[in-house]
């Protein structure tokens, strides 16, 4: 099961390595990872997605706080929180298909960055859930090149949004 | 440079090491110190003598060492303190840093080689960042779970200038994973646990040691009368003489201890980390009884086995707040039954387990027994092997920091540096290094450095001729094919001799006795070779992953189907 584990770390050299190694080190793979520096420019915060059962899961992060670089973990698993995860796409397309996807990229609010006469690339920031279901309705056309940014997450508020929610949200928070 | 001055102020009197191109620069500023430097032999040497240092005496023990070669000869000692907890600080040379990453000579990735096998590393390149680095170094490797610290520093921030600013390098982040005193709510589930308990245990590790709570156990264990088995590096945090005290646990430890775990409804984990040592088959590990973990590291709760009850923090001050409210346990049955058990393997005297096999010749049990009744009150540094677990089952240590032993990492080598550096920190003391054949060649070249600090320690060599447990295992466990492990060794005692020390020899009860009186009497550091029956084994032994109850009393008898 894929697991979201918020880690905030000291900005400074090395710091990737020791995290990387606490998971490398117990053969535990790294799904996806994005760093960046926060609103504390001394303070990085990686959200780290990384597929390991419930026990397992439970030591990474008694390993990673362990660590003196780590301010802290927060697992986003269990709790109900926004996921992004940004994918640009090459897709293999022709004058006659290309309204088709333009309609695909429509309904899943993705961009069109660059069009040319045998291919054309869109990006698309959503739930993780939401990228994979577009790249499957992608895939008939003919995927020619992928890269996605991984995941980046936050925990929603506790309280109740005054904003309506968007259905795709509350699936990741729950699927992912 | 600000390196010795900073080592000064940390309380730093004596650092093990050897010098090289990338650490001149800090050598050449030593001269103006009062730190007193033991010049190894090897560095690996060094970096056991600082762990033997830091296990003697509680203190912080530094190594030093030059980049490159220098570095990697580190390597062991760290994870050996590493796995073990023990407080040390290594620093290191680097080549300058403008070479850094450039393959420049005796140059390596050292905080990545290391990075594993420290609590935490520092690669310095300027000289303001090097108090603040030593500071945060020993404030990490002394608190929460303690353990080995390791600060690289460049050649050109070795040599340039800088004004010490010892108040602005005051550390903080050590303190970030500190836990919190434990709530007293949970002190009264944990005291309510025990209150319902009516054959309860307790698991003494290497944190009764490290968290200085050895009186606190035993004022805990005479309050609620509960039984008190011990882990290798848990041997002397509570006394062996005591009849609350069972003994020794896990794959060679006393039968009635591993069955008393098997038969508990209680067990009280303090300061220990469930080694696969010591539990055997985890799923069947004390399968009766609730349990409590007192640990300090976080990482260790529910690492191995789950446990009903888990309190983070310092165990002196758990027990310590426990106690006021601790009730005796009726565990008078129980206590009844564990004499019973114990009786059965023998008569009540001290001296009738484990049992001495037939021997072909001088038996090493009969050896460490000897040796322990002659000098009680020792400092015994073990290397790693049969005579470990012998003198593990045969002596009875009764003070902390008396058994010094690579217990995690089992690194062989380890005694005759461990022992020097445990001398270095308790001068007064009477120091035994106890290794095999096989161990003490590991680090042989230390006994010049033994000699050059005119150290009195004595030194026994249980010269089976063999890797005795690589033996044992091919005997038991590979169809007795003694694959490499049979040993040609040296003159043990024209060894001695060459390195300026006296040599001894004894073959017969007799001699090992005179032997051991001699060389206590002598002023002079003194090697003894006892030659041993080559054939004897380390038994009772719990096959690897088999149930604590499955133990291999006598040779010859198959492998219970568990395994």
């Amino acid at each position: 099961m894929f697991r979201i584990l918020i880690v905030t770390t000291d900005n400074e050299p090395g710091v990737l390595d020791r995290v990387a190694s606490t998971f490398r080190r117990r053969g535990f793979n790294i799904h996806s990872l994005t760093v960046s520096p926060t609103l504390e420019p001394a303070i990085s915060r990686m959200t780290l997605v990384t597929d390991l059962n419930a026990n397992s899961k439970r030591s990474a992060k008694a390993f990673l706080e362990r660590l003196l670089n780590v301010h802290s973990v927060v697992d986003l698993t269990e709790v109900a929180s926004l996921v992004r995860d940004v994918a640009l796409v090459r897709v293999a397309s022709t004058t006659e298909n290309r309204p088709a996807l333009f309609q695909l990229a429509q309904i899943f609010t993705a961009e069109i960055l660059d069009v040319s006469t045998d291919s054309v690339v869109m990006s698309v920031c959503a739930g993780p859930e939401r990228v994979d279901a577009l790249l499957e309705a992608l895939r008939p056309f003919g995927l020619l090149e992928l890269c996605r940014s991984g995941a980046v997450a936050m925990q929603r508020a506790q309280t109740v949004s005054a904003l309506p929610v968007a259905t795709d949200e509350v699936e990741d928070a729950v699927s992912f | 440079m600000i390196l010795w001055e900073c080592l000064e102020r940390e309380g730093v009197e004596v650092v093990f090491g050897y010098p090289g191109g990338a650490i001149l620069p800090a050598y050449h500023a030593m001269e103006n110190s009062s730190v007193r430097h033991v010049l190894a032999r090897h560095e690996q040497g060094a970096a056991h003598m600082a762990d033997g240092y830091a296990r003697a005496s509680g203190r912080v023990g530094v190594v030093l060492a030059t980049s490159g070669p220098g570095a990697t000869n580190l390597v062991t000692g760290l994870a050996t303190a590493m796995m073990d907890s023990v407080p040390l600080v290594a620093i290191t040379g680097q080549v300058t840093s403008s070479l850094l990453g450039s393959d420049a000579f005796q140059e390596v990735d050292v905080t990545g080689v290391t990075l594993p096998i420290t609590k935490h590393n520092y690669l310095v390149q300027r000289p303001e960042q090097i108090a603040p680095a030593i500071r945060e170094a020993f404030a990490l490797a002394r608190s929460g779970r303690p353990g080995p610290v390791l600060v690289d520093i460049t050649k050109d921030a070795q040599i340039a200038s800088t004004v010490l600013d010892w108040e602005g390098a005051f550390p903080t982040r050590h303190l970030r994973h500190l836990p919190a005193e434990v709530p007293k709510a949970e002190l009264d589930k944990a005291l309510d646990m025990i209150r319902a308990s009516h054959r309860p245990l307790i698991l003494a590790g290497h944190g009764v040691t490290l968290s200085g709570a050895s009186a606190a156990l035993l004022a805990f264990a005479e309050q609620a009368k509960i039984p008190v088995a011990a882990t290798l590096l848990g041997l002397g945090a509570f006394p062996a003489g005591h009849p609350l005290f069972l003994g020794f646990m896990g794959m060679h430890g006393s039968p009635w201890t591993n069955l008393a775990i098997q038969e508990a409804d209680l067990i009280l984990a303090f300061g220990m980390r469930f080694d696969d040592r010591v539990t055997g088959d985890p799923a069947t590990f004390a399968p009766h009884a609730t349990k409590i973990h007192v640990e300090i590291d976080r990482a260790e709760v529910g690492k191995i086995i789950n446990v009903d009850l888990a309190l983070q923090g310092d165990l002196r001050n758990v027990l310590e707040r426990m106690q006021p409210d601790l009730a005796p346990v009726p565990s008078e049955t129980w206590l009844a039954h564990l004499e019973e058990m114990k009786a059965d393997h023998g008569p009540k005297e001290a001296e009738s387990w484990p049992p001495m096999p037939t021997t072909n010749g001088l038996g090493p049990i009969e050896v460490l027994r000897t040796l322990f009744q002659e000098a009680p009150d020792a400092v015994w540094v073990t290397d790693v092997g049969q005579h470990q677990m012998w003198q593990a089952q045969v002596m009875r240590h009764s003070r902390p920091r008396t058994l010094i032993t690579s217990g995690g990492l089992g690194t062989m080598g380890f005694a005759l540096p461990a022992a020097i550096g445990a001398k270095m920190a308790c001068p007064e003391a009477e120091v035994w290094v106890v290794a095999g054949d096989g161990g003490i060649q590991m680090n042989s070249q230390e006994f010049m450095t033994l000699v050059q600090e005119g150290l009195k320690i004595n030194v026994a060599v249980i010269n089976n001729g063999t890797l005795g447990m690589v033996r044992q295992w091919q005997t038991l466990f590979y169809d007795d094919r003694r694959s490499a492990s049979g040993l040609a060794n040296p003159d043990f005692v024209l060894l001695a001799e060459a390195y300026g020390m006296k040599g001894m020899r004894a073959g017969t009860l007799a001699d090992s006795l005179s032997a051991v009186q001699a060389a206590r009497a002598c002023p002079e550091p003194v090697l003894i070779e006892f030659v041993v029956d080559p054939e004897a084994c380390v038994y009772p032994i719990i096959p690897s992953g088999a149930r604590l109850q499955d133990m291999m009393h006598e040779p010859n008898l198959p492998i219970p189907a568990s395994r």
